[in-house]
């Protein structure tokens, strides 16, 4: 008897534990008042990796974030996108261009309390400028830079050999270094074997731990901190393996803030009391390459030649329906979009506000596939020329994102005649296979956001078309390529805009990408515990993370 | 009617005698049995496409809804039903399971006949190769032989992969335990016999000594195919299968993966992993039974005994109950 | 058989294995074509084709294949085991750390499965074919067949709802830095639900162990001069189905010992356990190829010397094998 209700019992149990799985709202965080003998902790969760402290060698962009808490530059991106003085009080650029005149602000002090003169700073880009091998990851920011000298203890002042458009963004990466640190570093492989753990810097948080094995990183609060103390005594992060796991802890009450909440489970992150989400646009953007790059141009080209014709791209973009791709991939969290250059950008500068997206319109895509010649055949499928539309739809396995966003999509083509096949591949692979090789037909993938349009535009130039390069979809357009060369040395903003728009209209009009949207940024923390957060529903205009210095050095504590 | 057709149907009726009275057997094999209905009428039983969005009068995809709502088994992050996922994935799990149960089984089977029957340094050989094998940690060795086949970017797919490196892992028992076999019988005199008249090796193995093993072959498959829906569903979950094709093993990753937990969707992770043990389970009982069944009595060769060496067309001895089969 | 040759063989097929281990480690990661530069800085850093071009350089990966295979495997002897590329560490250093972290659970798994399982194989041995007998060798089976992934899920699920036991990894944030004769309380919090999972899915072998043990030694007929001599069932049970069970559980625990180490892959991925399993699983997902080798050879050196440790003790237990 028991035996055969024993497997029953058994399920039934599990099916109950499993019931009473976490339910919105019945379950308070846990609260613990912060006692005045200790000190106060923002304790931030995320899923990322810092690989090393010392931004001579740092890789990931999470590292970026800790060298925005614990280091200055002259200029910093501010919280609505535009560039506020950090180092600097003023600065000035010649009518030229070629000259740009920094002011330095008073009382700026390094974490031992040393003052900080334009000496060390106009060293610091020096060192990096000098140095292309060593400082690999930041030398691209000094391109262009002819001399950077001090002319006072308060003047920095950089000549240039030609004019440059993006300049504040430029300098923006240029931290001021510790001379003593880095001086004796003499060759490239000194350089970045060093760990930098005792990071010594000028920013409103200095370094306490860095522990690289747990994912820890603790940073004090520097009471000397030249634009106000913070309001709190120490930053902890803490990294995670696992969403779930970082998400569970945030409601355990375990860490304050998160710095990115899965859009899988934002809802339930915004049900849970004393809690406050934040859904910001950011710059991001995922997308769908196509191949563009002919045989003639690179031999291994194995693209289909249909998409070599612009009919099928605009085809393809009307059979498209990007809102629905938002709606069930990104759960709503994000907005439909067109252009590379990401709406937030520089708080709405950069991008072309005058041109409109291809609506989503399968029988529009119908009838452009039918007039250019492609014939449905007996099984639905189009073909021109003895060759079915029969595209590959390759995606990076590890993205649950590009999994669901290709089922969609495939969908589509196969309403207006294209077969597309998802193919879930390794990402290294996709790498090999795309940029300047040319082996796939469509690839979904994604760019994250860079603050200055500079680089997401430099993705699209013909001779990123190599292997190492940057440009996996193949365009070549010789016009785009002087429109890119006259934006980086347009110092006129207006100017600047102008182009850029220009080779946003060629983008959209050639659409080697069709963009499919810019997903959101994220992020949650405990209004019970913190408060003086940026108001981002009064304000949309914001795009600052709750973990950059801006934020974390005005938040308090509550009571 | 032949010797061999009615000596067959006895045996057939003396094994489902046996069989039929073995509880766990039954159990085994019904819970197989569903399990391979589900697959086989999937289109049918799932009632929707697994990648189809269920979706509200404003066209929002229903997420995370609970079962019963809008489907039996409630949705997932992106709104798919699951239970069609489920029914779908059975395809997946029982193919890849079987298939590399069946590659398993046959390196193991021969291997273990060559060596069995040939002994010396084939045997020591295959020896030797097995305890190496056995020594070897198997996850940590399958993940890096997936992720280096992947790497190399020849265009086979994540389950062909799944099947040829769990099939080119998990021979070894089989090989052990058909080896085994082969020496006893080899110790018969049969063999000798067979032999002595001049029967090629080939001939000896594929006429003699094949027939007496499988049985044991066959029982032994069903307990790996058992062992490979497990490993398979290990290896979906740490993400190396193919998230275009989910197998159980996949779903149960997309729901640690996709917040489910926090969000308490027990639906997404509660159903597949019983699947795997619905499965798993009929397989080991099933696959018990039949080697008690099948293994111990290694029918009496025409060739034992103290019958003469005959010409082919002298009837077989009412004393023979193996099949007759001719020089 | 002598004892020294059983063990002289076993240490020459120990050696064997690893030879064939360290050949297939070196050749399997040096030949595939993996790319730690993109691995590492993925699809956003603007760092120059040369600077590319110098990282290759630097992780070694231009030089010919068979000049490497000697001097790396001088290098792995000495314990030097390769820069991660990811954590731009030492392999060495950071298997150690976690390999502690494994040990632990795997420790503590093992000593809760074996305990359990002899005593619940004593029991249901002595209750043949009772309901409870019936019940243990039903849940043994299902356990069996059950994803050890899946079981541990469930029991995050379960105890962290129900008993409001930590959700994953080794210690609170807070805790992190701190040293262990702070923070053993929180470490243990973190241990239950890996420990249980690992515990319930190896308590059926022993179990059966134990049980079969037990239904031997009740047939035997030494059973009957033992009652004769006026010993209880009980009594009897202890003194001999514990010592002929003892052979092959200590087989066993040696073996598993090994292999729970790789396979805790699964335990220590599902509750975000900082241990050697975990650390595979990510290098994997990363493609940090040194890593990734330097962890394999380190499992499967484990789990070779494991066996022949259990070799060994088997030897010195099993009557068969005689003394020299």
């Amino acid at each position: 008897m028991l035996k055969k209700i024993l497997p029953a019992l058994v399920s039934f149990a599990l099916v109950l534990a499993a019931c009473a799985g976490p339910a919105t709202g019945t379950q308070a965080p846990a609260t613990t008042a912060p006692e005045s003998t200790e000190p106060v902790v923002a304790r931030i969760g995320w899923a990322s990796d810092v690989d090393t402290i010392n931004p001579a060698y740092a890789f990931l962009a999470t590292s970026y974030v800790i060298f925005d808490l614990t280091y200055s530059s002259l200029v910093k991106e501010g919280p609505d996108g535009k560039y506020y003085g950090d180092l600097a009080q003023s600065w000035t650029h010649s009518d030229d261009g070629l000259t740009w005149t920094f002011t330095l602000k008073d009382n700026i002090k390094w974490h031992n309390g040393t003052a900080l003169t334009a000496e060390d700073v106009a060293w610091s880009i020096n060192e990096i400028k000098n140095d292309p091998e060593g400082w690999a990851t930041l030398v691209n920011y000094t391109n262009g830079f002819a001399e950077v000298t001090a002319p006072d203890a308060k003047t920095v002042e950089i000549k240039l050999e030609y004019p440059i458009g993006n300049m504040e963004y430029r300098v923006s990466f240029l931290y001021a270094l510790w001379r003593a640190d880095y001086e004796p570093l003499d060759t490239t492989e000194a350089l970045q074997n060093f760990t930098n753990e005792n990071l010594m810097g000028t920013g409103a948080f200095k370094i306490n731990t860095f522990d690289k094995e747990q994912g820890v990183i603790i940073l004090d609060a520097n009471p000397d901190f030249y634009d106000g103390a913070p309001n709190i005594d120490q930053v902890l992060f803490q990294r995670f393996d696992n969403d779930d796991a970082m998400v569970q802890a945030f409601r355990a009450g375990d860490i304050d803030i998160l710095y990115t909440v899965p859009s899988s489970a934002f809802e339930t992150v915004k049900g849970l009391p004393n809690t406050t989400v934040v859904q910001a646009p950011s710059r991001s953007f995922d997308e769908l390459i196509i191949n563009v790059a002919p045989p003639e141009r690179v031999e291994t080209s194995t693209g289909h030649p249909a998409l070599r014709d612009p009919e099928v791209r605009k085809a393809l973009a009307h059979a498209i329906n990007k809102q629905d791709l938002v709606d069930v991939t990104l759960q709503g969290l994000g907005k439909p979009g067109w252009s590379i250059v990401a709406p937030v950008l520089g708080g709405g500068f950069w991008h072309n506000k005058s041109l409109t997206d291809y609506e989503f319109n399968p029988d529009r895509a119908n009838e452009i596939l039918d007039a250019a010649g492609y014939a449905k055949g007996a099984d639905g499928i189009r073909e021109k020329d003895g060759r079915a539309l029969e595209f590959r739809l390759q995606f990076d396995a590890d993205s649950a994102e590009y999994a669901r966003n290709a089922d969609l999509i495939a969908d589509w083509l196969e309403a207006v005649g294209i077969r597309a096949t998802p193919e879930a591949m390794d990402s290294d692979t996709l790498i090999a296979n795309t940029t300047g090789v040319g082996d796939f037909d469509l690839v979904i993938w994604g760019w994250g956001g860079d603050p200055d349009p500079d680089f997401i535009l430099s993705i699209m130039l013909c001779d990123q078309f190599v292997v190492g390069g940057w440009s996996d979809s193949g365009y070549c357009n010789p016009d785009y390529d002087q429109w890119y060369l006259d934006q980086q040395q347009a110092v006129d903003p207006a100017q600047r805009q102008t182009i850029i728009n220009q080779m946003q209209e060629a983008l959209l009009r050639d659409l080697p990408y069709i963009v499919l949207y810019n997903y959101d940024s994220l992020e949650a923390y405990r209004s019970d515990r913190f408060t003086n957060f940026p108001n981002y529903i009064a304000n949309p205009s914001l795009t600052v993370s709750l973990v950059s210095s801006f934020v974390l050095r005005e938040i308090e504590p509550v009571n | 009617m032949s010797e061999r057709w009615l000596l067959f149907k006895r045996s057939a009726g003396e094994f489902w005698n046996t069989f039929r009275r073995n509880r766990p057997g039954l159990l085994g094999a019904f819970l197989l049995l569903t399990a391979l209905a589900l697959a086989v009428f999937a289109p049918v039983l799932a009632g929707r496409d697994p990648s189809e969005t269920i979706r509200d009068a404003d066209g929002r995809p229903f997420t995370f809804a609970s079962p019963a709502e809008h489907a039996p088994l409630g949705t997932d992050d992106a709104g798919h039903d699951i239970w069609a996922q489920l029914v779908y994935g059975a395809r997946i799990s029982l193919a890849v399971g079987f298939l590399a149960g069946f590659l398993s089984m046959f390196i193991g089977s021969l291997l273990g006949i060559l060596a069995g029957y040939f002994g010396g340094w084939t045997d020591t050989l295959l020896m030797r190769l097995t305890d190496i094998l056995l020594v070897i940690p198997d996850v940590p060795l399958m993940l890096i032989l997936v992720a280096s086949v992947r790497q190399l970017n020849l265009g086979i797919s994540p389950l062909v992969i799944m099947i040829g490196v769990i099939g080119l892992l998990y021979w070894t028992s089989t090989a052990r335990l058909i080896r085994s076999q082969v020496l006893t019988l080899k110790e018969r005199q049969f063999v000798a016999r067979a032999r002595a008249i001049g029967a090629g090796h080939g001939h000896i193995i594929l006429k003699h000594i094949i027939p007496q093993v499988l049985p044991l072959i066959v029982a032994n498959t069903v307990l790996i195919v058992s062992t490979a829906i497990l490993v398979e569903s290990g290896l979906a979950f740490l993400g190396l299968g193919d998230p275009t094709q989910p197998s159980w093993g996949t779903m149960i990753n997309f729901a640690f993966s996709r917040s489910a937990i926090s969000n308490g969707a027990w639906w997404f992770y509660l159903p597949p992993g019983l699947a795997i043990v619905w499965v798993s389970l009929g397989c080991v009982l099933l696959g018990n039974v039949l080697e008690e069944i099948l293994n111990p009595r290694l029918t009496a060769h025409h060739l034992e005994g103290d019958e003469k060496m005959v010409a082919r067309q002298e009837a077989p001895s009412a004393e023979a109950s193996s099949a007759s089969s001719h020089l | 058989m002598e004892r020294r040759d059983y063990i002289i063989r076993k240490l020459f097929m120990a050696v064997l294995t690893l030879a064939v281990v360290v050949v297939v480690d070196f050749y399997l990661f040096r030949v595939l074509p993996g790319d730690p530069v993109r691995a590492v800085i993925g699809r956003n850093v603007r760092i120059s084709r040369e600077a590319q071009e110098n990282l290759r350089v630097q992780f070694g990966l231009d030089k010919p294949l068979h000049e490497q295979f000697f001097a790396t495997l001088g290098q792995w002897a000495q314990g030097n085991l390769g820069i991660s590329w990811s954590l731009r560490q030492p392999v060495s250093e950071v298997l150690l750390a976690k390999l502690l972290n494994s040990l632990l659970l795997v420790i503590l798994g093992q000593t809760f499965s074996i305990v359990l399982g002899i005593a619940l194989g004593l029991f249901a041995g002595w209750k043949r074919k009772t309901a409870v007998d019936v019940g243990a060798l039903a849940f043994s089976l299902t356990m069996w067949a059950t994803p050890t992934f899946w079981l541990g899920i469930i029991l995050l699920v379960a105890g962290s709802s129900w008993l409001g036991l930590p959700t994953g990894g080794t210690l609170s944030p807070q805790n992190i830095n701190k040293p262990l004769w702070e923070v053993w309380p929180d470490l243990a919090l973190h241990l239950i639900l890996p420990t249980l999972t690992f515990t319930i899915v190896y308590l059926g072998e022993y179990m059966l162990i134990m049980r079969s043990s037990v239904l031997e030694v009740l047939s035997e007929d030494y059973i009957l001069t033992a009652k004769a001599k006026g010993m209880t069932h009980w009594q009897v049970l202890r003194r001999h189905a514990l010592k002929n069970a003892m052979l092959p559980i200590v087989t066993l625990v040696a073996l598993n010992l090994g292999f729970t180490v790789a396979g805790a892959i699964y335990i220590e991925t599902v509750f975000s356990y900082d241990g050697l399993g975990k650390l595979f699983q990510t290098a994997l997902e990363k493609q940090d190829f040194p890593l990734l080798q330097g962890a394999f050879l380190l499992l499967a050196v484990s789990v070779i010397t494991a066996n022949f440790i259990a070799d060994v003790v088997y030897s010195y237990l099993d009557p068969r094998v005689k003394a020299t």
